[in-house]
C-alpha cells in the first residue's frame, strides 16, 4: 500500500488533519510536541487506499529528541512515499527551512498551508502559486475547518511528484562526500549523510558504518564552519522565496498579543499563574463542584438507586440480590459516579489551559524554578495532568528531551493527587472536618507536592540532571475551540467511566463476595460468621497498627491498589451503606471506622502509597525493573512513615474541633512547604547554576 | 555582545552562536540563524533569561543559552 506522511514543525496542525481525514482520535492541542509517536491509519484518496502516517513535529532533519528521531527515521526509511509538509501560514518563515531540507533529498513533497485565514487577520497574505513556483513543489491552502479538506487533500496528493533538487546544493560540492559515504551505507541515505559530513557532523551519520581506520578522513569533508555556511544558504533561499510570495507582511511582525504582556511580564506573570490555579481549584473542589456532585449523587443514588431497590422489593426479589444491587451497583459504583462533575471540571480547565496556549508560557515561567529539582519547565504540564489522572499524565512526559528529567517527572507524577483520590478525601475529610474539609483537602494536595519536591531534590543530589531544555517556543494564544474541548473531555471521561464499569465493577463484586461469603464459601447469614475479607485483612492489619487502621481500612487500601476509586466503594460495601451515607458510617462504629488521628493518617497514606495498577503499568514501560520495584517500596515506606507520624502527632495534640483543626493542618503543611522551598533555594544558591554551566561547557 | 546583554524592546542582529554542533544546529533551526533580526520581547528576569521574537515566533531562551548567542545592535 502506498504511504503518505504528514511532516511539519510542531503545532502546525498535522494531527488535526490526520484526525479529520481518517476519523481517528489522536490527541491534539495548542502545545509543541503533543504528538509523541507516529499514528497510522488507512485512508481512501482518489479511489486508492493509502497508509496515512502522522509524525511528531520536527524543526529539521537532525533529531534532537526521541520523538524527533521517530520522524527522521520514518522519512529516511520511506523516501519513495508522499510527504505532505504541513505548514502553519503564521510560521512560514521558519517552516520553510524544513521544506528545503525535504526538497534537498529529492522526495515527493507537497506543501499544505494551514491557518491561512489566521495569517490574513495578522495582515500576512501569501501568493500560493508564487510559493509553489519558488519551491518547485505543489502548494495548496488547506483550512482544517472547511468542508473541502478532503477534496483539497486529494487534489494535493494527485499532484505529488519527485521534486527537483535545489541549485544551491552545487555550492556545497556534495559529490565527493556522497560518493565516499555511499560505499558504507544504503544509497538512499548517501545524500543525507553527505550533507551531514559537509556540516562537520561526522559523528552523526545515519545508518552508516565507516571502518575505524577511515573515520579520521571524515573530518576532511567538512566545510570551514560548514554548519553556518549551510544554514546561511538555506536562510538566504528562504528569504528569496518569501520576497517572491509574500504579498503583504504582518502588521505586528513579532506575533505579540496583549495577553502576553500580562502572562510574560516579570511582575504580573507569577500572580496571574497562581490566580488561575486558585480559581480552577476553587471552582472544581469548592461550592460549584460540591453542588454538582450532590446533584449527581441525588440522581444516581437516591433517585435511580432508591427507585430500583423499591422496585425489587415490590417484586419480592431475593434478599441477597437486593443486597448485591444496593451495595455493589448503587453503593460502590454510584458513590464514585457522584464525583464525576468534579472530574469533568478538572479536565475542562486543563483542556482550556492547553488549547489556549497558556501552558507553553507556564513551562517557560517555571523552567528556572523546576530546574532546581532536576525537572524541565515542560514537566509542569505532565505534573498538572497528574492531578487529573496519573495514567494519562505519564505518557505526556515523552515530550521531555532530557531523559533524566523525564524519569524524575514520571516518578513524581503519582505524588500529585489524582482525581480518583478526590472522592476518598471528600468523604473522609467531610465526615471529620465539616466545613474545614476543603482546607484539609488542599493541605493534602500541598503535602503531595512537598513530598514530591523533597524527593526531586534528593534525586537531584544523587542523580543530577545535568542540563535542561533551554528554549521554549510560545504557541500563539488561541481561543479554545468548543468542539475540540468537548471531544477531548469526552475522551477523558470515557476512560474514567470505562474504568468504573470494568475494573471497578469487577473489584467491587470481589469485595462484596469476600465480604458476604466465608472462607468455606457459604453466604453469611449471621454476625458470628467470619468473611474471607476479614480473615485476610486481619492477618495484615497488625502491620498498620502504628497508623491506627483497623482491618476494614487495610482491606480498602488493598483494593485501592487496583484503582483508587475502589477505596471509597470498598468502604461503602464494607459498612453496608450507600452514597453520601459513607461519610457518616466512618464515625458511627461500622467495620471501617476512624478516629480523627487515624482518619488523617489514612488520608496521608492514601495520598502517598502506590498508584493504581494502570498507572504502574505505564510507569513500568519507562523506568527499569530495579527502579520500578525500588520506587514502589519507597512509596510504601514514605506513606507508612508519614502516616505513622501524622497519627502520632495528632494523637498527642488532641482533637480541638472541625474548622479550627482544619486551619491548623492547612497552616502546618504551608509552613512545611515554605521551609522546604527556602531550604532548597539556599542549598542550590551556589551550586546548581554553576554545575549546569560546567556540563554545558563540557559538551 | 551577548544576547543576555540586550535590553527589553531592543532590536539586534544575530552574528553567531557559540555552542556544541548539535545545540548550535538546533538554535539555528529554531530561528536564531546568522543575520536574523531579533526583537527582545519580554522579561529578562534574573536567572530565567529572556523572551525573544524571531522570524515571526516568540521564544523563551534560557540565560545559559542566550549568553552564547552573539549579536550586534542595529
Amino acid at each position: 500500500m502506498n504511504k503518505i506522511f504528514l511532516v511539519g514543525l510542531a503545532n502546525a496542525g498535522k494531527s488535526t488533519i490526520f484526525n479529520k481525514l481518517t476519523g481517528s482520535d489522536v490527541h491534539t492541542g495548542n502545545w509543541h510536541g503533543v504528538t509523541v509517536n507516529k499514528a497510522v491509519a488507512t485512508c481512501n484518496i482518489n479511489n486508492q487506499k493509502y497508509l496515512l502516517t502522522d509524525l511528531p513535529g520536527v524543526y529539521g532533519l537532525t533529531p534532537f529528541s526521541p520523538e524527533e528521531a521517530v520522524t527522521v527515521r520514518e522519512i529516511l526509511n520511506n523516501q519513495d512515499s508522499i510527504f505532505v509538509n504541513v505548514i502553519d501560514a503564521n510560521n512560514l518563515e521558519r517552516s520553510l527551512n524544513l521544506t528545503l531540507q525535504l526538497i534537498e533529498l529529492g522526495l515527493r513533497v507537497v506543501v499544505a498551508l494551514n491557518f491561512i485565514e489566521d495569517s490574513k487577520k495578522r495582515g500576512v497574505e501569501i501568493n500560493l502559486s508564487a510559493l509553489s513556483n519558488a519551491l518547485g513543489v505543489e502548494v495548496l491552502g488547506l483550512e482544517i475547518n472547511t468542508k473541502n479538506l478532503y477534496k483539497n487533500f486529494s487534489k494535493l496528493i494527485s499532484r505529488a511528484k519527485i521534486c527537483d533538487k535545489p541549485n544551491y546544493l552545487k555550492d556545497w560540492n556534495l559529490e565527493e562526500p556522497v560518493q565516499f559515504v555511499g560505499k558504507y551505507c544504503d544509497t538512499s541515505f548517501a545524500l543525507y549523510n553527505g550533507i551531514r559530513l559537509r556540516e562537520g557532523a561526522s559523528d552523526d551519520l545515519w545508518n552508516c558504518e565507516i571502518p575505524l581506520s577511515l573515520q579520521s578522513k571524515l573530518k576532511n569533508f567538512a566545510l570551514f564552519d560548514g554548519l553556518k555556511i549551510i544554514t546561511n544558504t538555506r536562510t538566504n533561499e528562504v528569504n528569496k522565496i518569501l520576497n517572491k510570495c509574500l504579498k503583504s507582511k504582518a502588521k505586528n511582525p513579532y506575533g505579540s498579543s496583549k495577553f502576553d504582556k500580562i502572562f510574560l511580564n516579570k511582575i504580573t506573570a507569577i500572580p496571574v499563574f497562581l490566580s488561575i490555579m486558585l480559581v480552577i481549584f476553587y471552582i472544581t473542589f469548592g461550592f460549584f463542584g460540591d453542588f454538582l456532585s450532590n446533584l449527581t449523587n441525588y440522581f444516581f443514588v437516591d433517585f435511580c438507586g432508591g427507585g430500583l431497590i423499591k422496585l425489587m422489593e415490590n417484586l419480592s426479589a431475593p434478599i441477597w440480590l437486593v443486597g448485591f444491587v444496593n451495595q455493589v451497583l448503587i453503593g460502590g459504583v454510584g458513590s464514585v459516579l457522584s464525583f464525576l462533575p468534579q472530574v469533568i471540571l478538572l479536565f475542562l480547565f486543563l483542556e482550556i489551559l492547553e488549547q489556549s496556549g497558556y501552558l507553553s508560557r507556564l513551562a517557560w515561567l517555571l523552567e528556572n524554578s523546576l530546574s532546581k529539582f532536576g525537572l524541565s519547565g515542560r514537566s509542569i504540564f505532565s505534573l498538572l495532568m497528574g492531578f487529573g489522572c496519573s495514567t494519562t499524565a505519564i505518557p505526556t512526559t515523552a515530550t521531555l528531551q532530557n531523559g533524566r528529567a523525564r524519569t524524575k517527572t514520571v516518578l513524581l507524577i503519582p505524588f500529585m493527587s489524582c482525581s480518583a483520590k478526590l472522592p476518598v478525601y471528600s468523604a473522609i475529610a467531610g465526615a471529620f472536618f465539616g466545613a474545614g474539609s476543603v482546607l484539609v483537602i488542599f493541605a493534602l494536595y500541598l503535602l503531595g507536592i512537598a513530598v514530591a519536591l523533597l524527593l526531586a531534590v534528593v534525586w537531584q543530589k544523587i542523580y543530577p540532571t545535568l542540563s535542561s531544555e533551554e528554549i521554549v517556543e510560545f504557541t500563539p494564544l488561541r481561543m479554545p475551540k468548543f468542539r475540540k474541548l468537548l471531544q477531548n473531555i469526552f475522551k477523558n471521561i470515557y476512560q474514567f467511566l470505562s474504568r468504573i464499569w470494568t475494573v471497578l465493577l469487577a473489584c467491587t463484586i470481589i469485595i462484596w463476595l469476600c465480604n458476604n461469603f466465608t472462607i468455606t464459601f457459604q453466604f453469611i447469614t449471621n454476625e458470628t460468621q467470619v468473611s474471607i475479607l476479614e480473615t485476610i485483612s486481619k492477618l495484615i492489619a497488625p502491620i498498620f497498627a502504628p497508623l491506627g487502621f483497623g482491618w476494614g481500612a487495610v482491606c480498602a487500601l488493598i483494593f485501592g491498589l487496583v484503582a483508587k476509586e475502589l477505596i471509597l466503594s470498598g468502604i461503602a460495601v464494607l459498612n453496608g451503606v450507600v452514597g453520601s451515607a459513607v461519610a457518616g458510617s466512618l464515625i458511627s462504629g461500622s467495620i471501617v471506622t476512624f478516629t480523627p488521628a487515624s482518619c488523617l493518617a489514612f488520608l496521608v497514606f492514601c495520598l502517598l502509597y502506590s498508584p493504581c495498577v494502570s498507572a504502574l503499568s505505564q510507569l513500568k514501560h519507562i523506568v527499569s525493573k530495579r527502579v520500578f520495584w525500588g520506587y514502589i517500596f519507597l512509596q510504601f515506606a514514605i506513606a507508612y512513615g508519614l502516616g505513622a507520624l501524622t497519627y502520632l502527632i495528632v494523637d498527642l495534640v488532641g482533637y480541638i474541633g472541625g474548622l479550627e483543626f482544619a486551619w491548623l493542618i492547612f497552616a502546618s503543611v504551608c509552613v512545611i512547604l515554605c521551609l522546604e522551598y527556602s531550604l532548597i533555594c539556599l542549598l542550590n544558591k551556589n551550586t546548581c547554576a554553576s554545575c549546569r554551566r560546567c556540563d554545558f561547557q563540557r559538551k | 555582545m551577548k544576547l543576555t546583554e540586550t535590553k527589553q524592546g531592543q532590536k539586534v542582529k544575530i552574528v553567531d552562536v557559540n555552542a556544541p554542533l548539535f545545540l548550535r544546529r538546533r538554535i539555528f533551526e529554531l530561528g536564531f540563524s546568522p543575520s536574523t533580526v531579533v526583537f527582545v520581547y519580554a522579561m529578562q528576569r534574573k536567572g530565567i533569561g529572556g523572551v525573544y521574537a524571531v522570524r515571526g515566533a516568540v521564544l523563551g531562551v534560557d540565560k545559559k543559552i542566550a549568553k552564547n548567542i552573539l549579536v550586534e545592535p542595529i
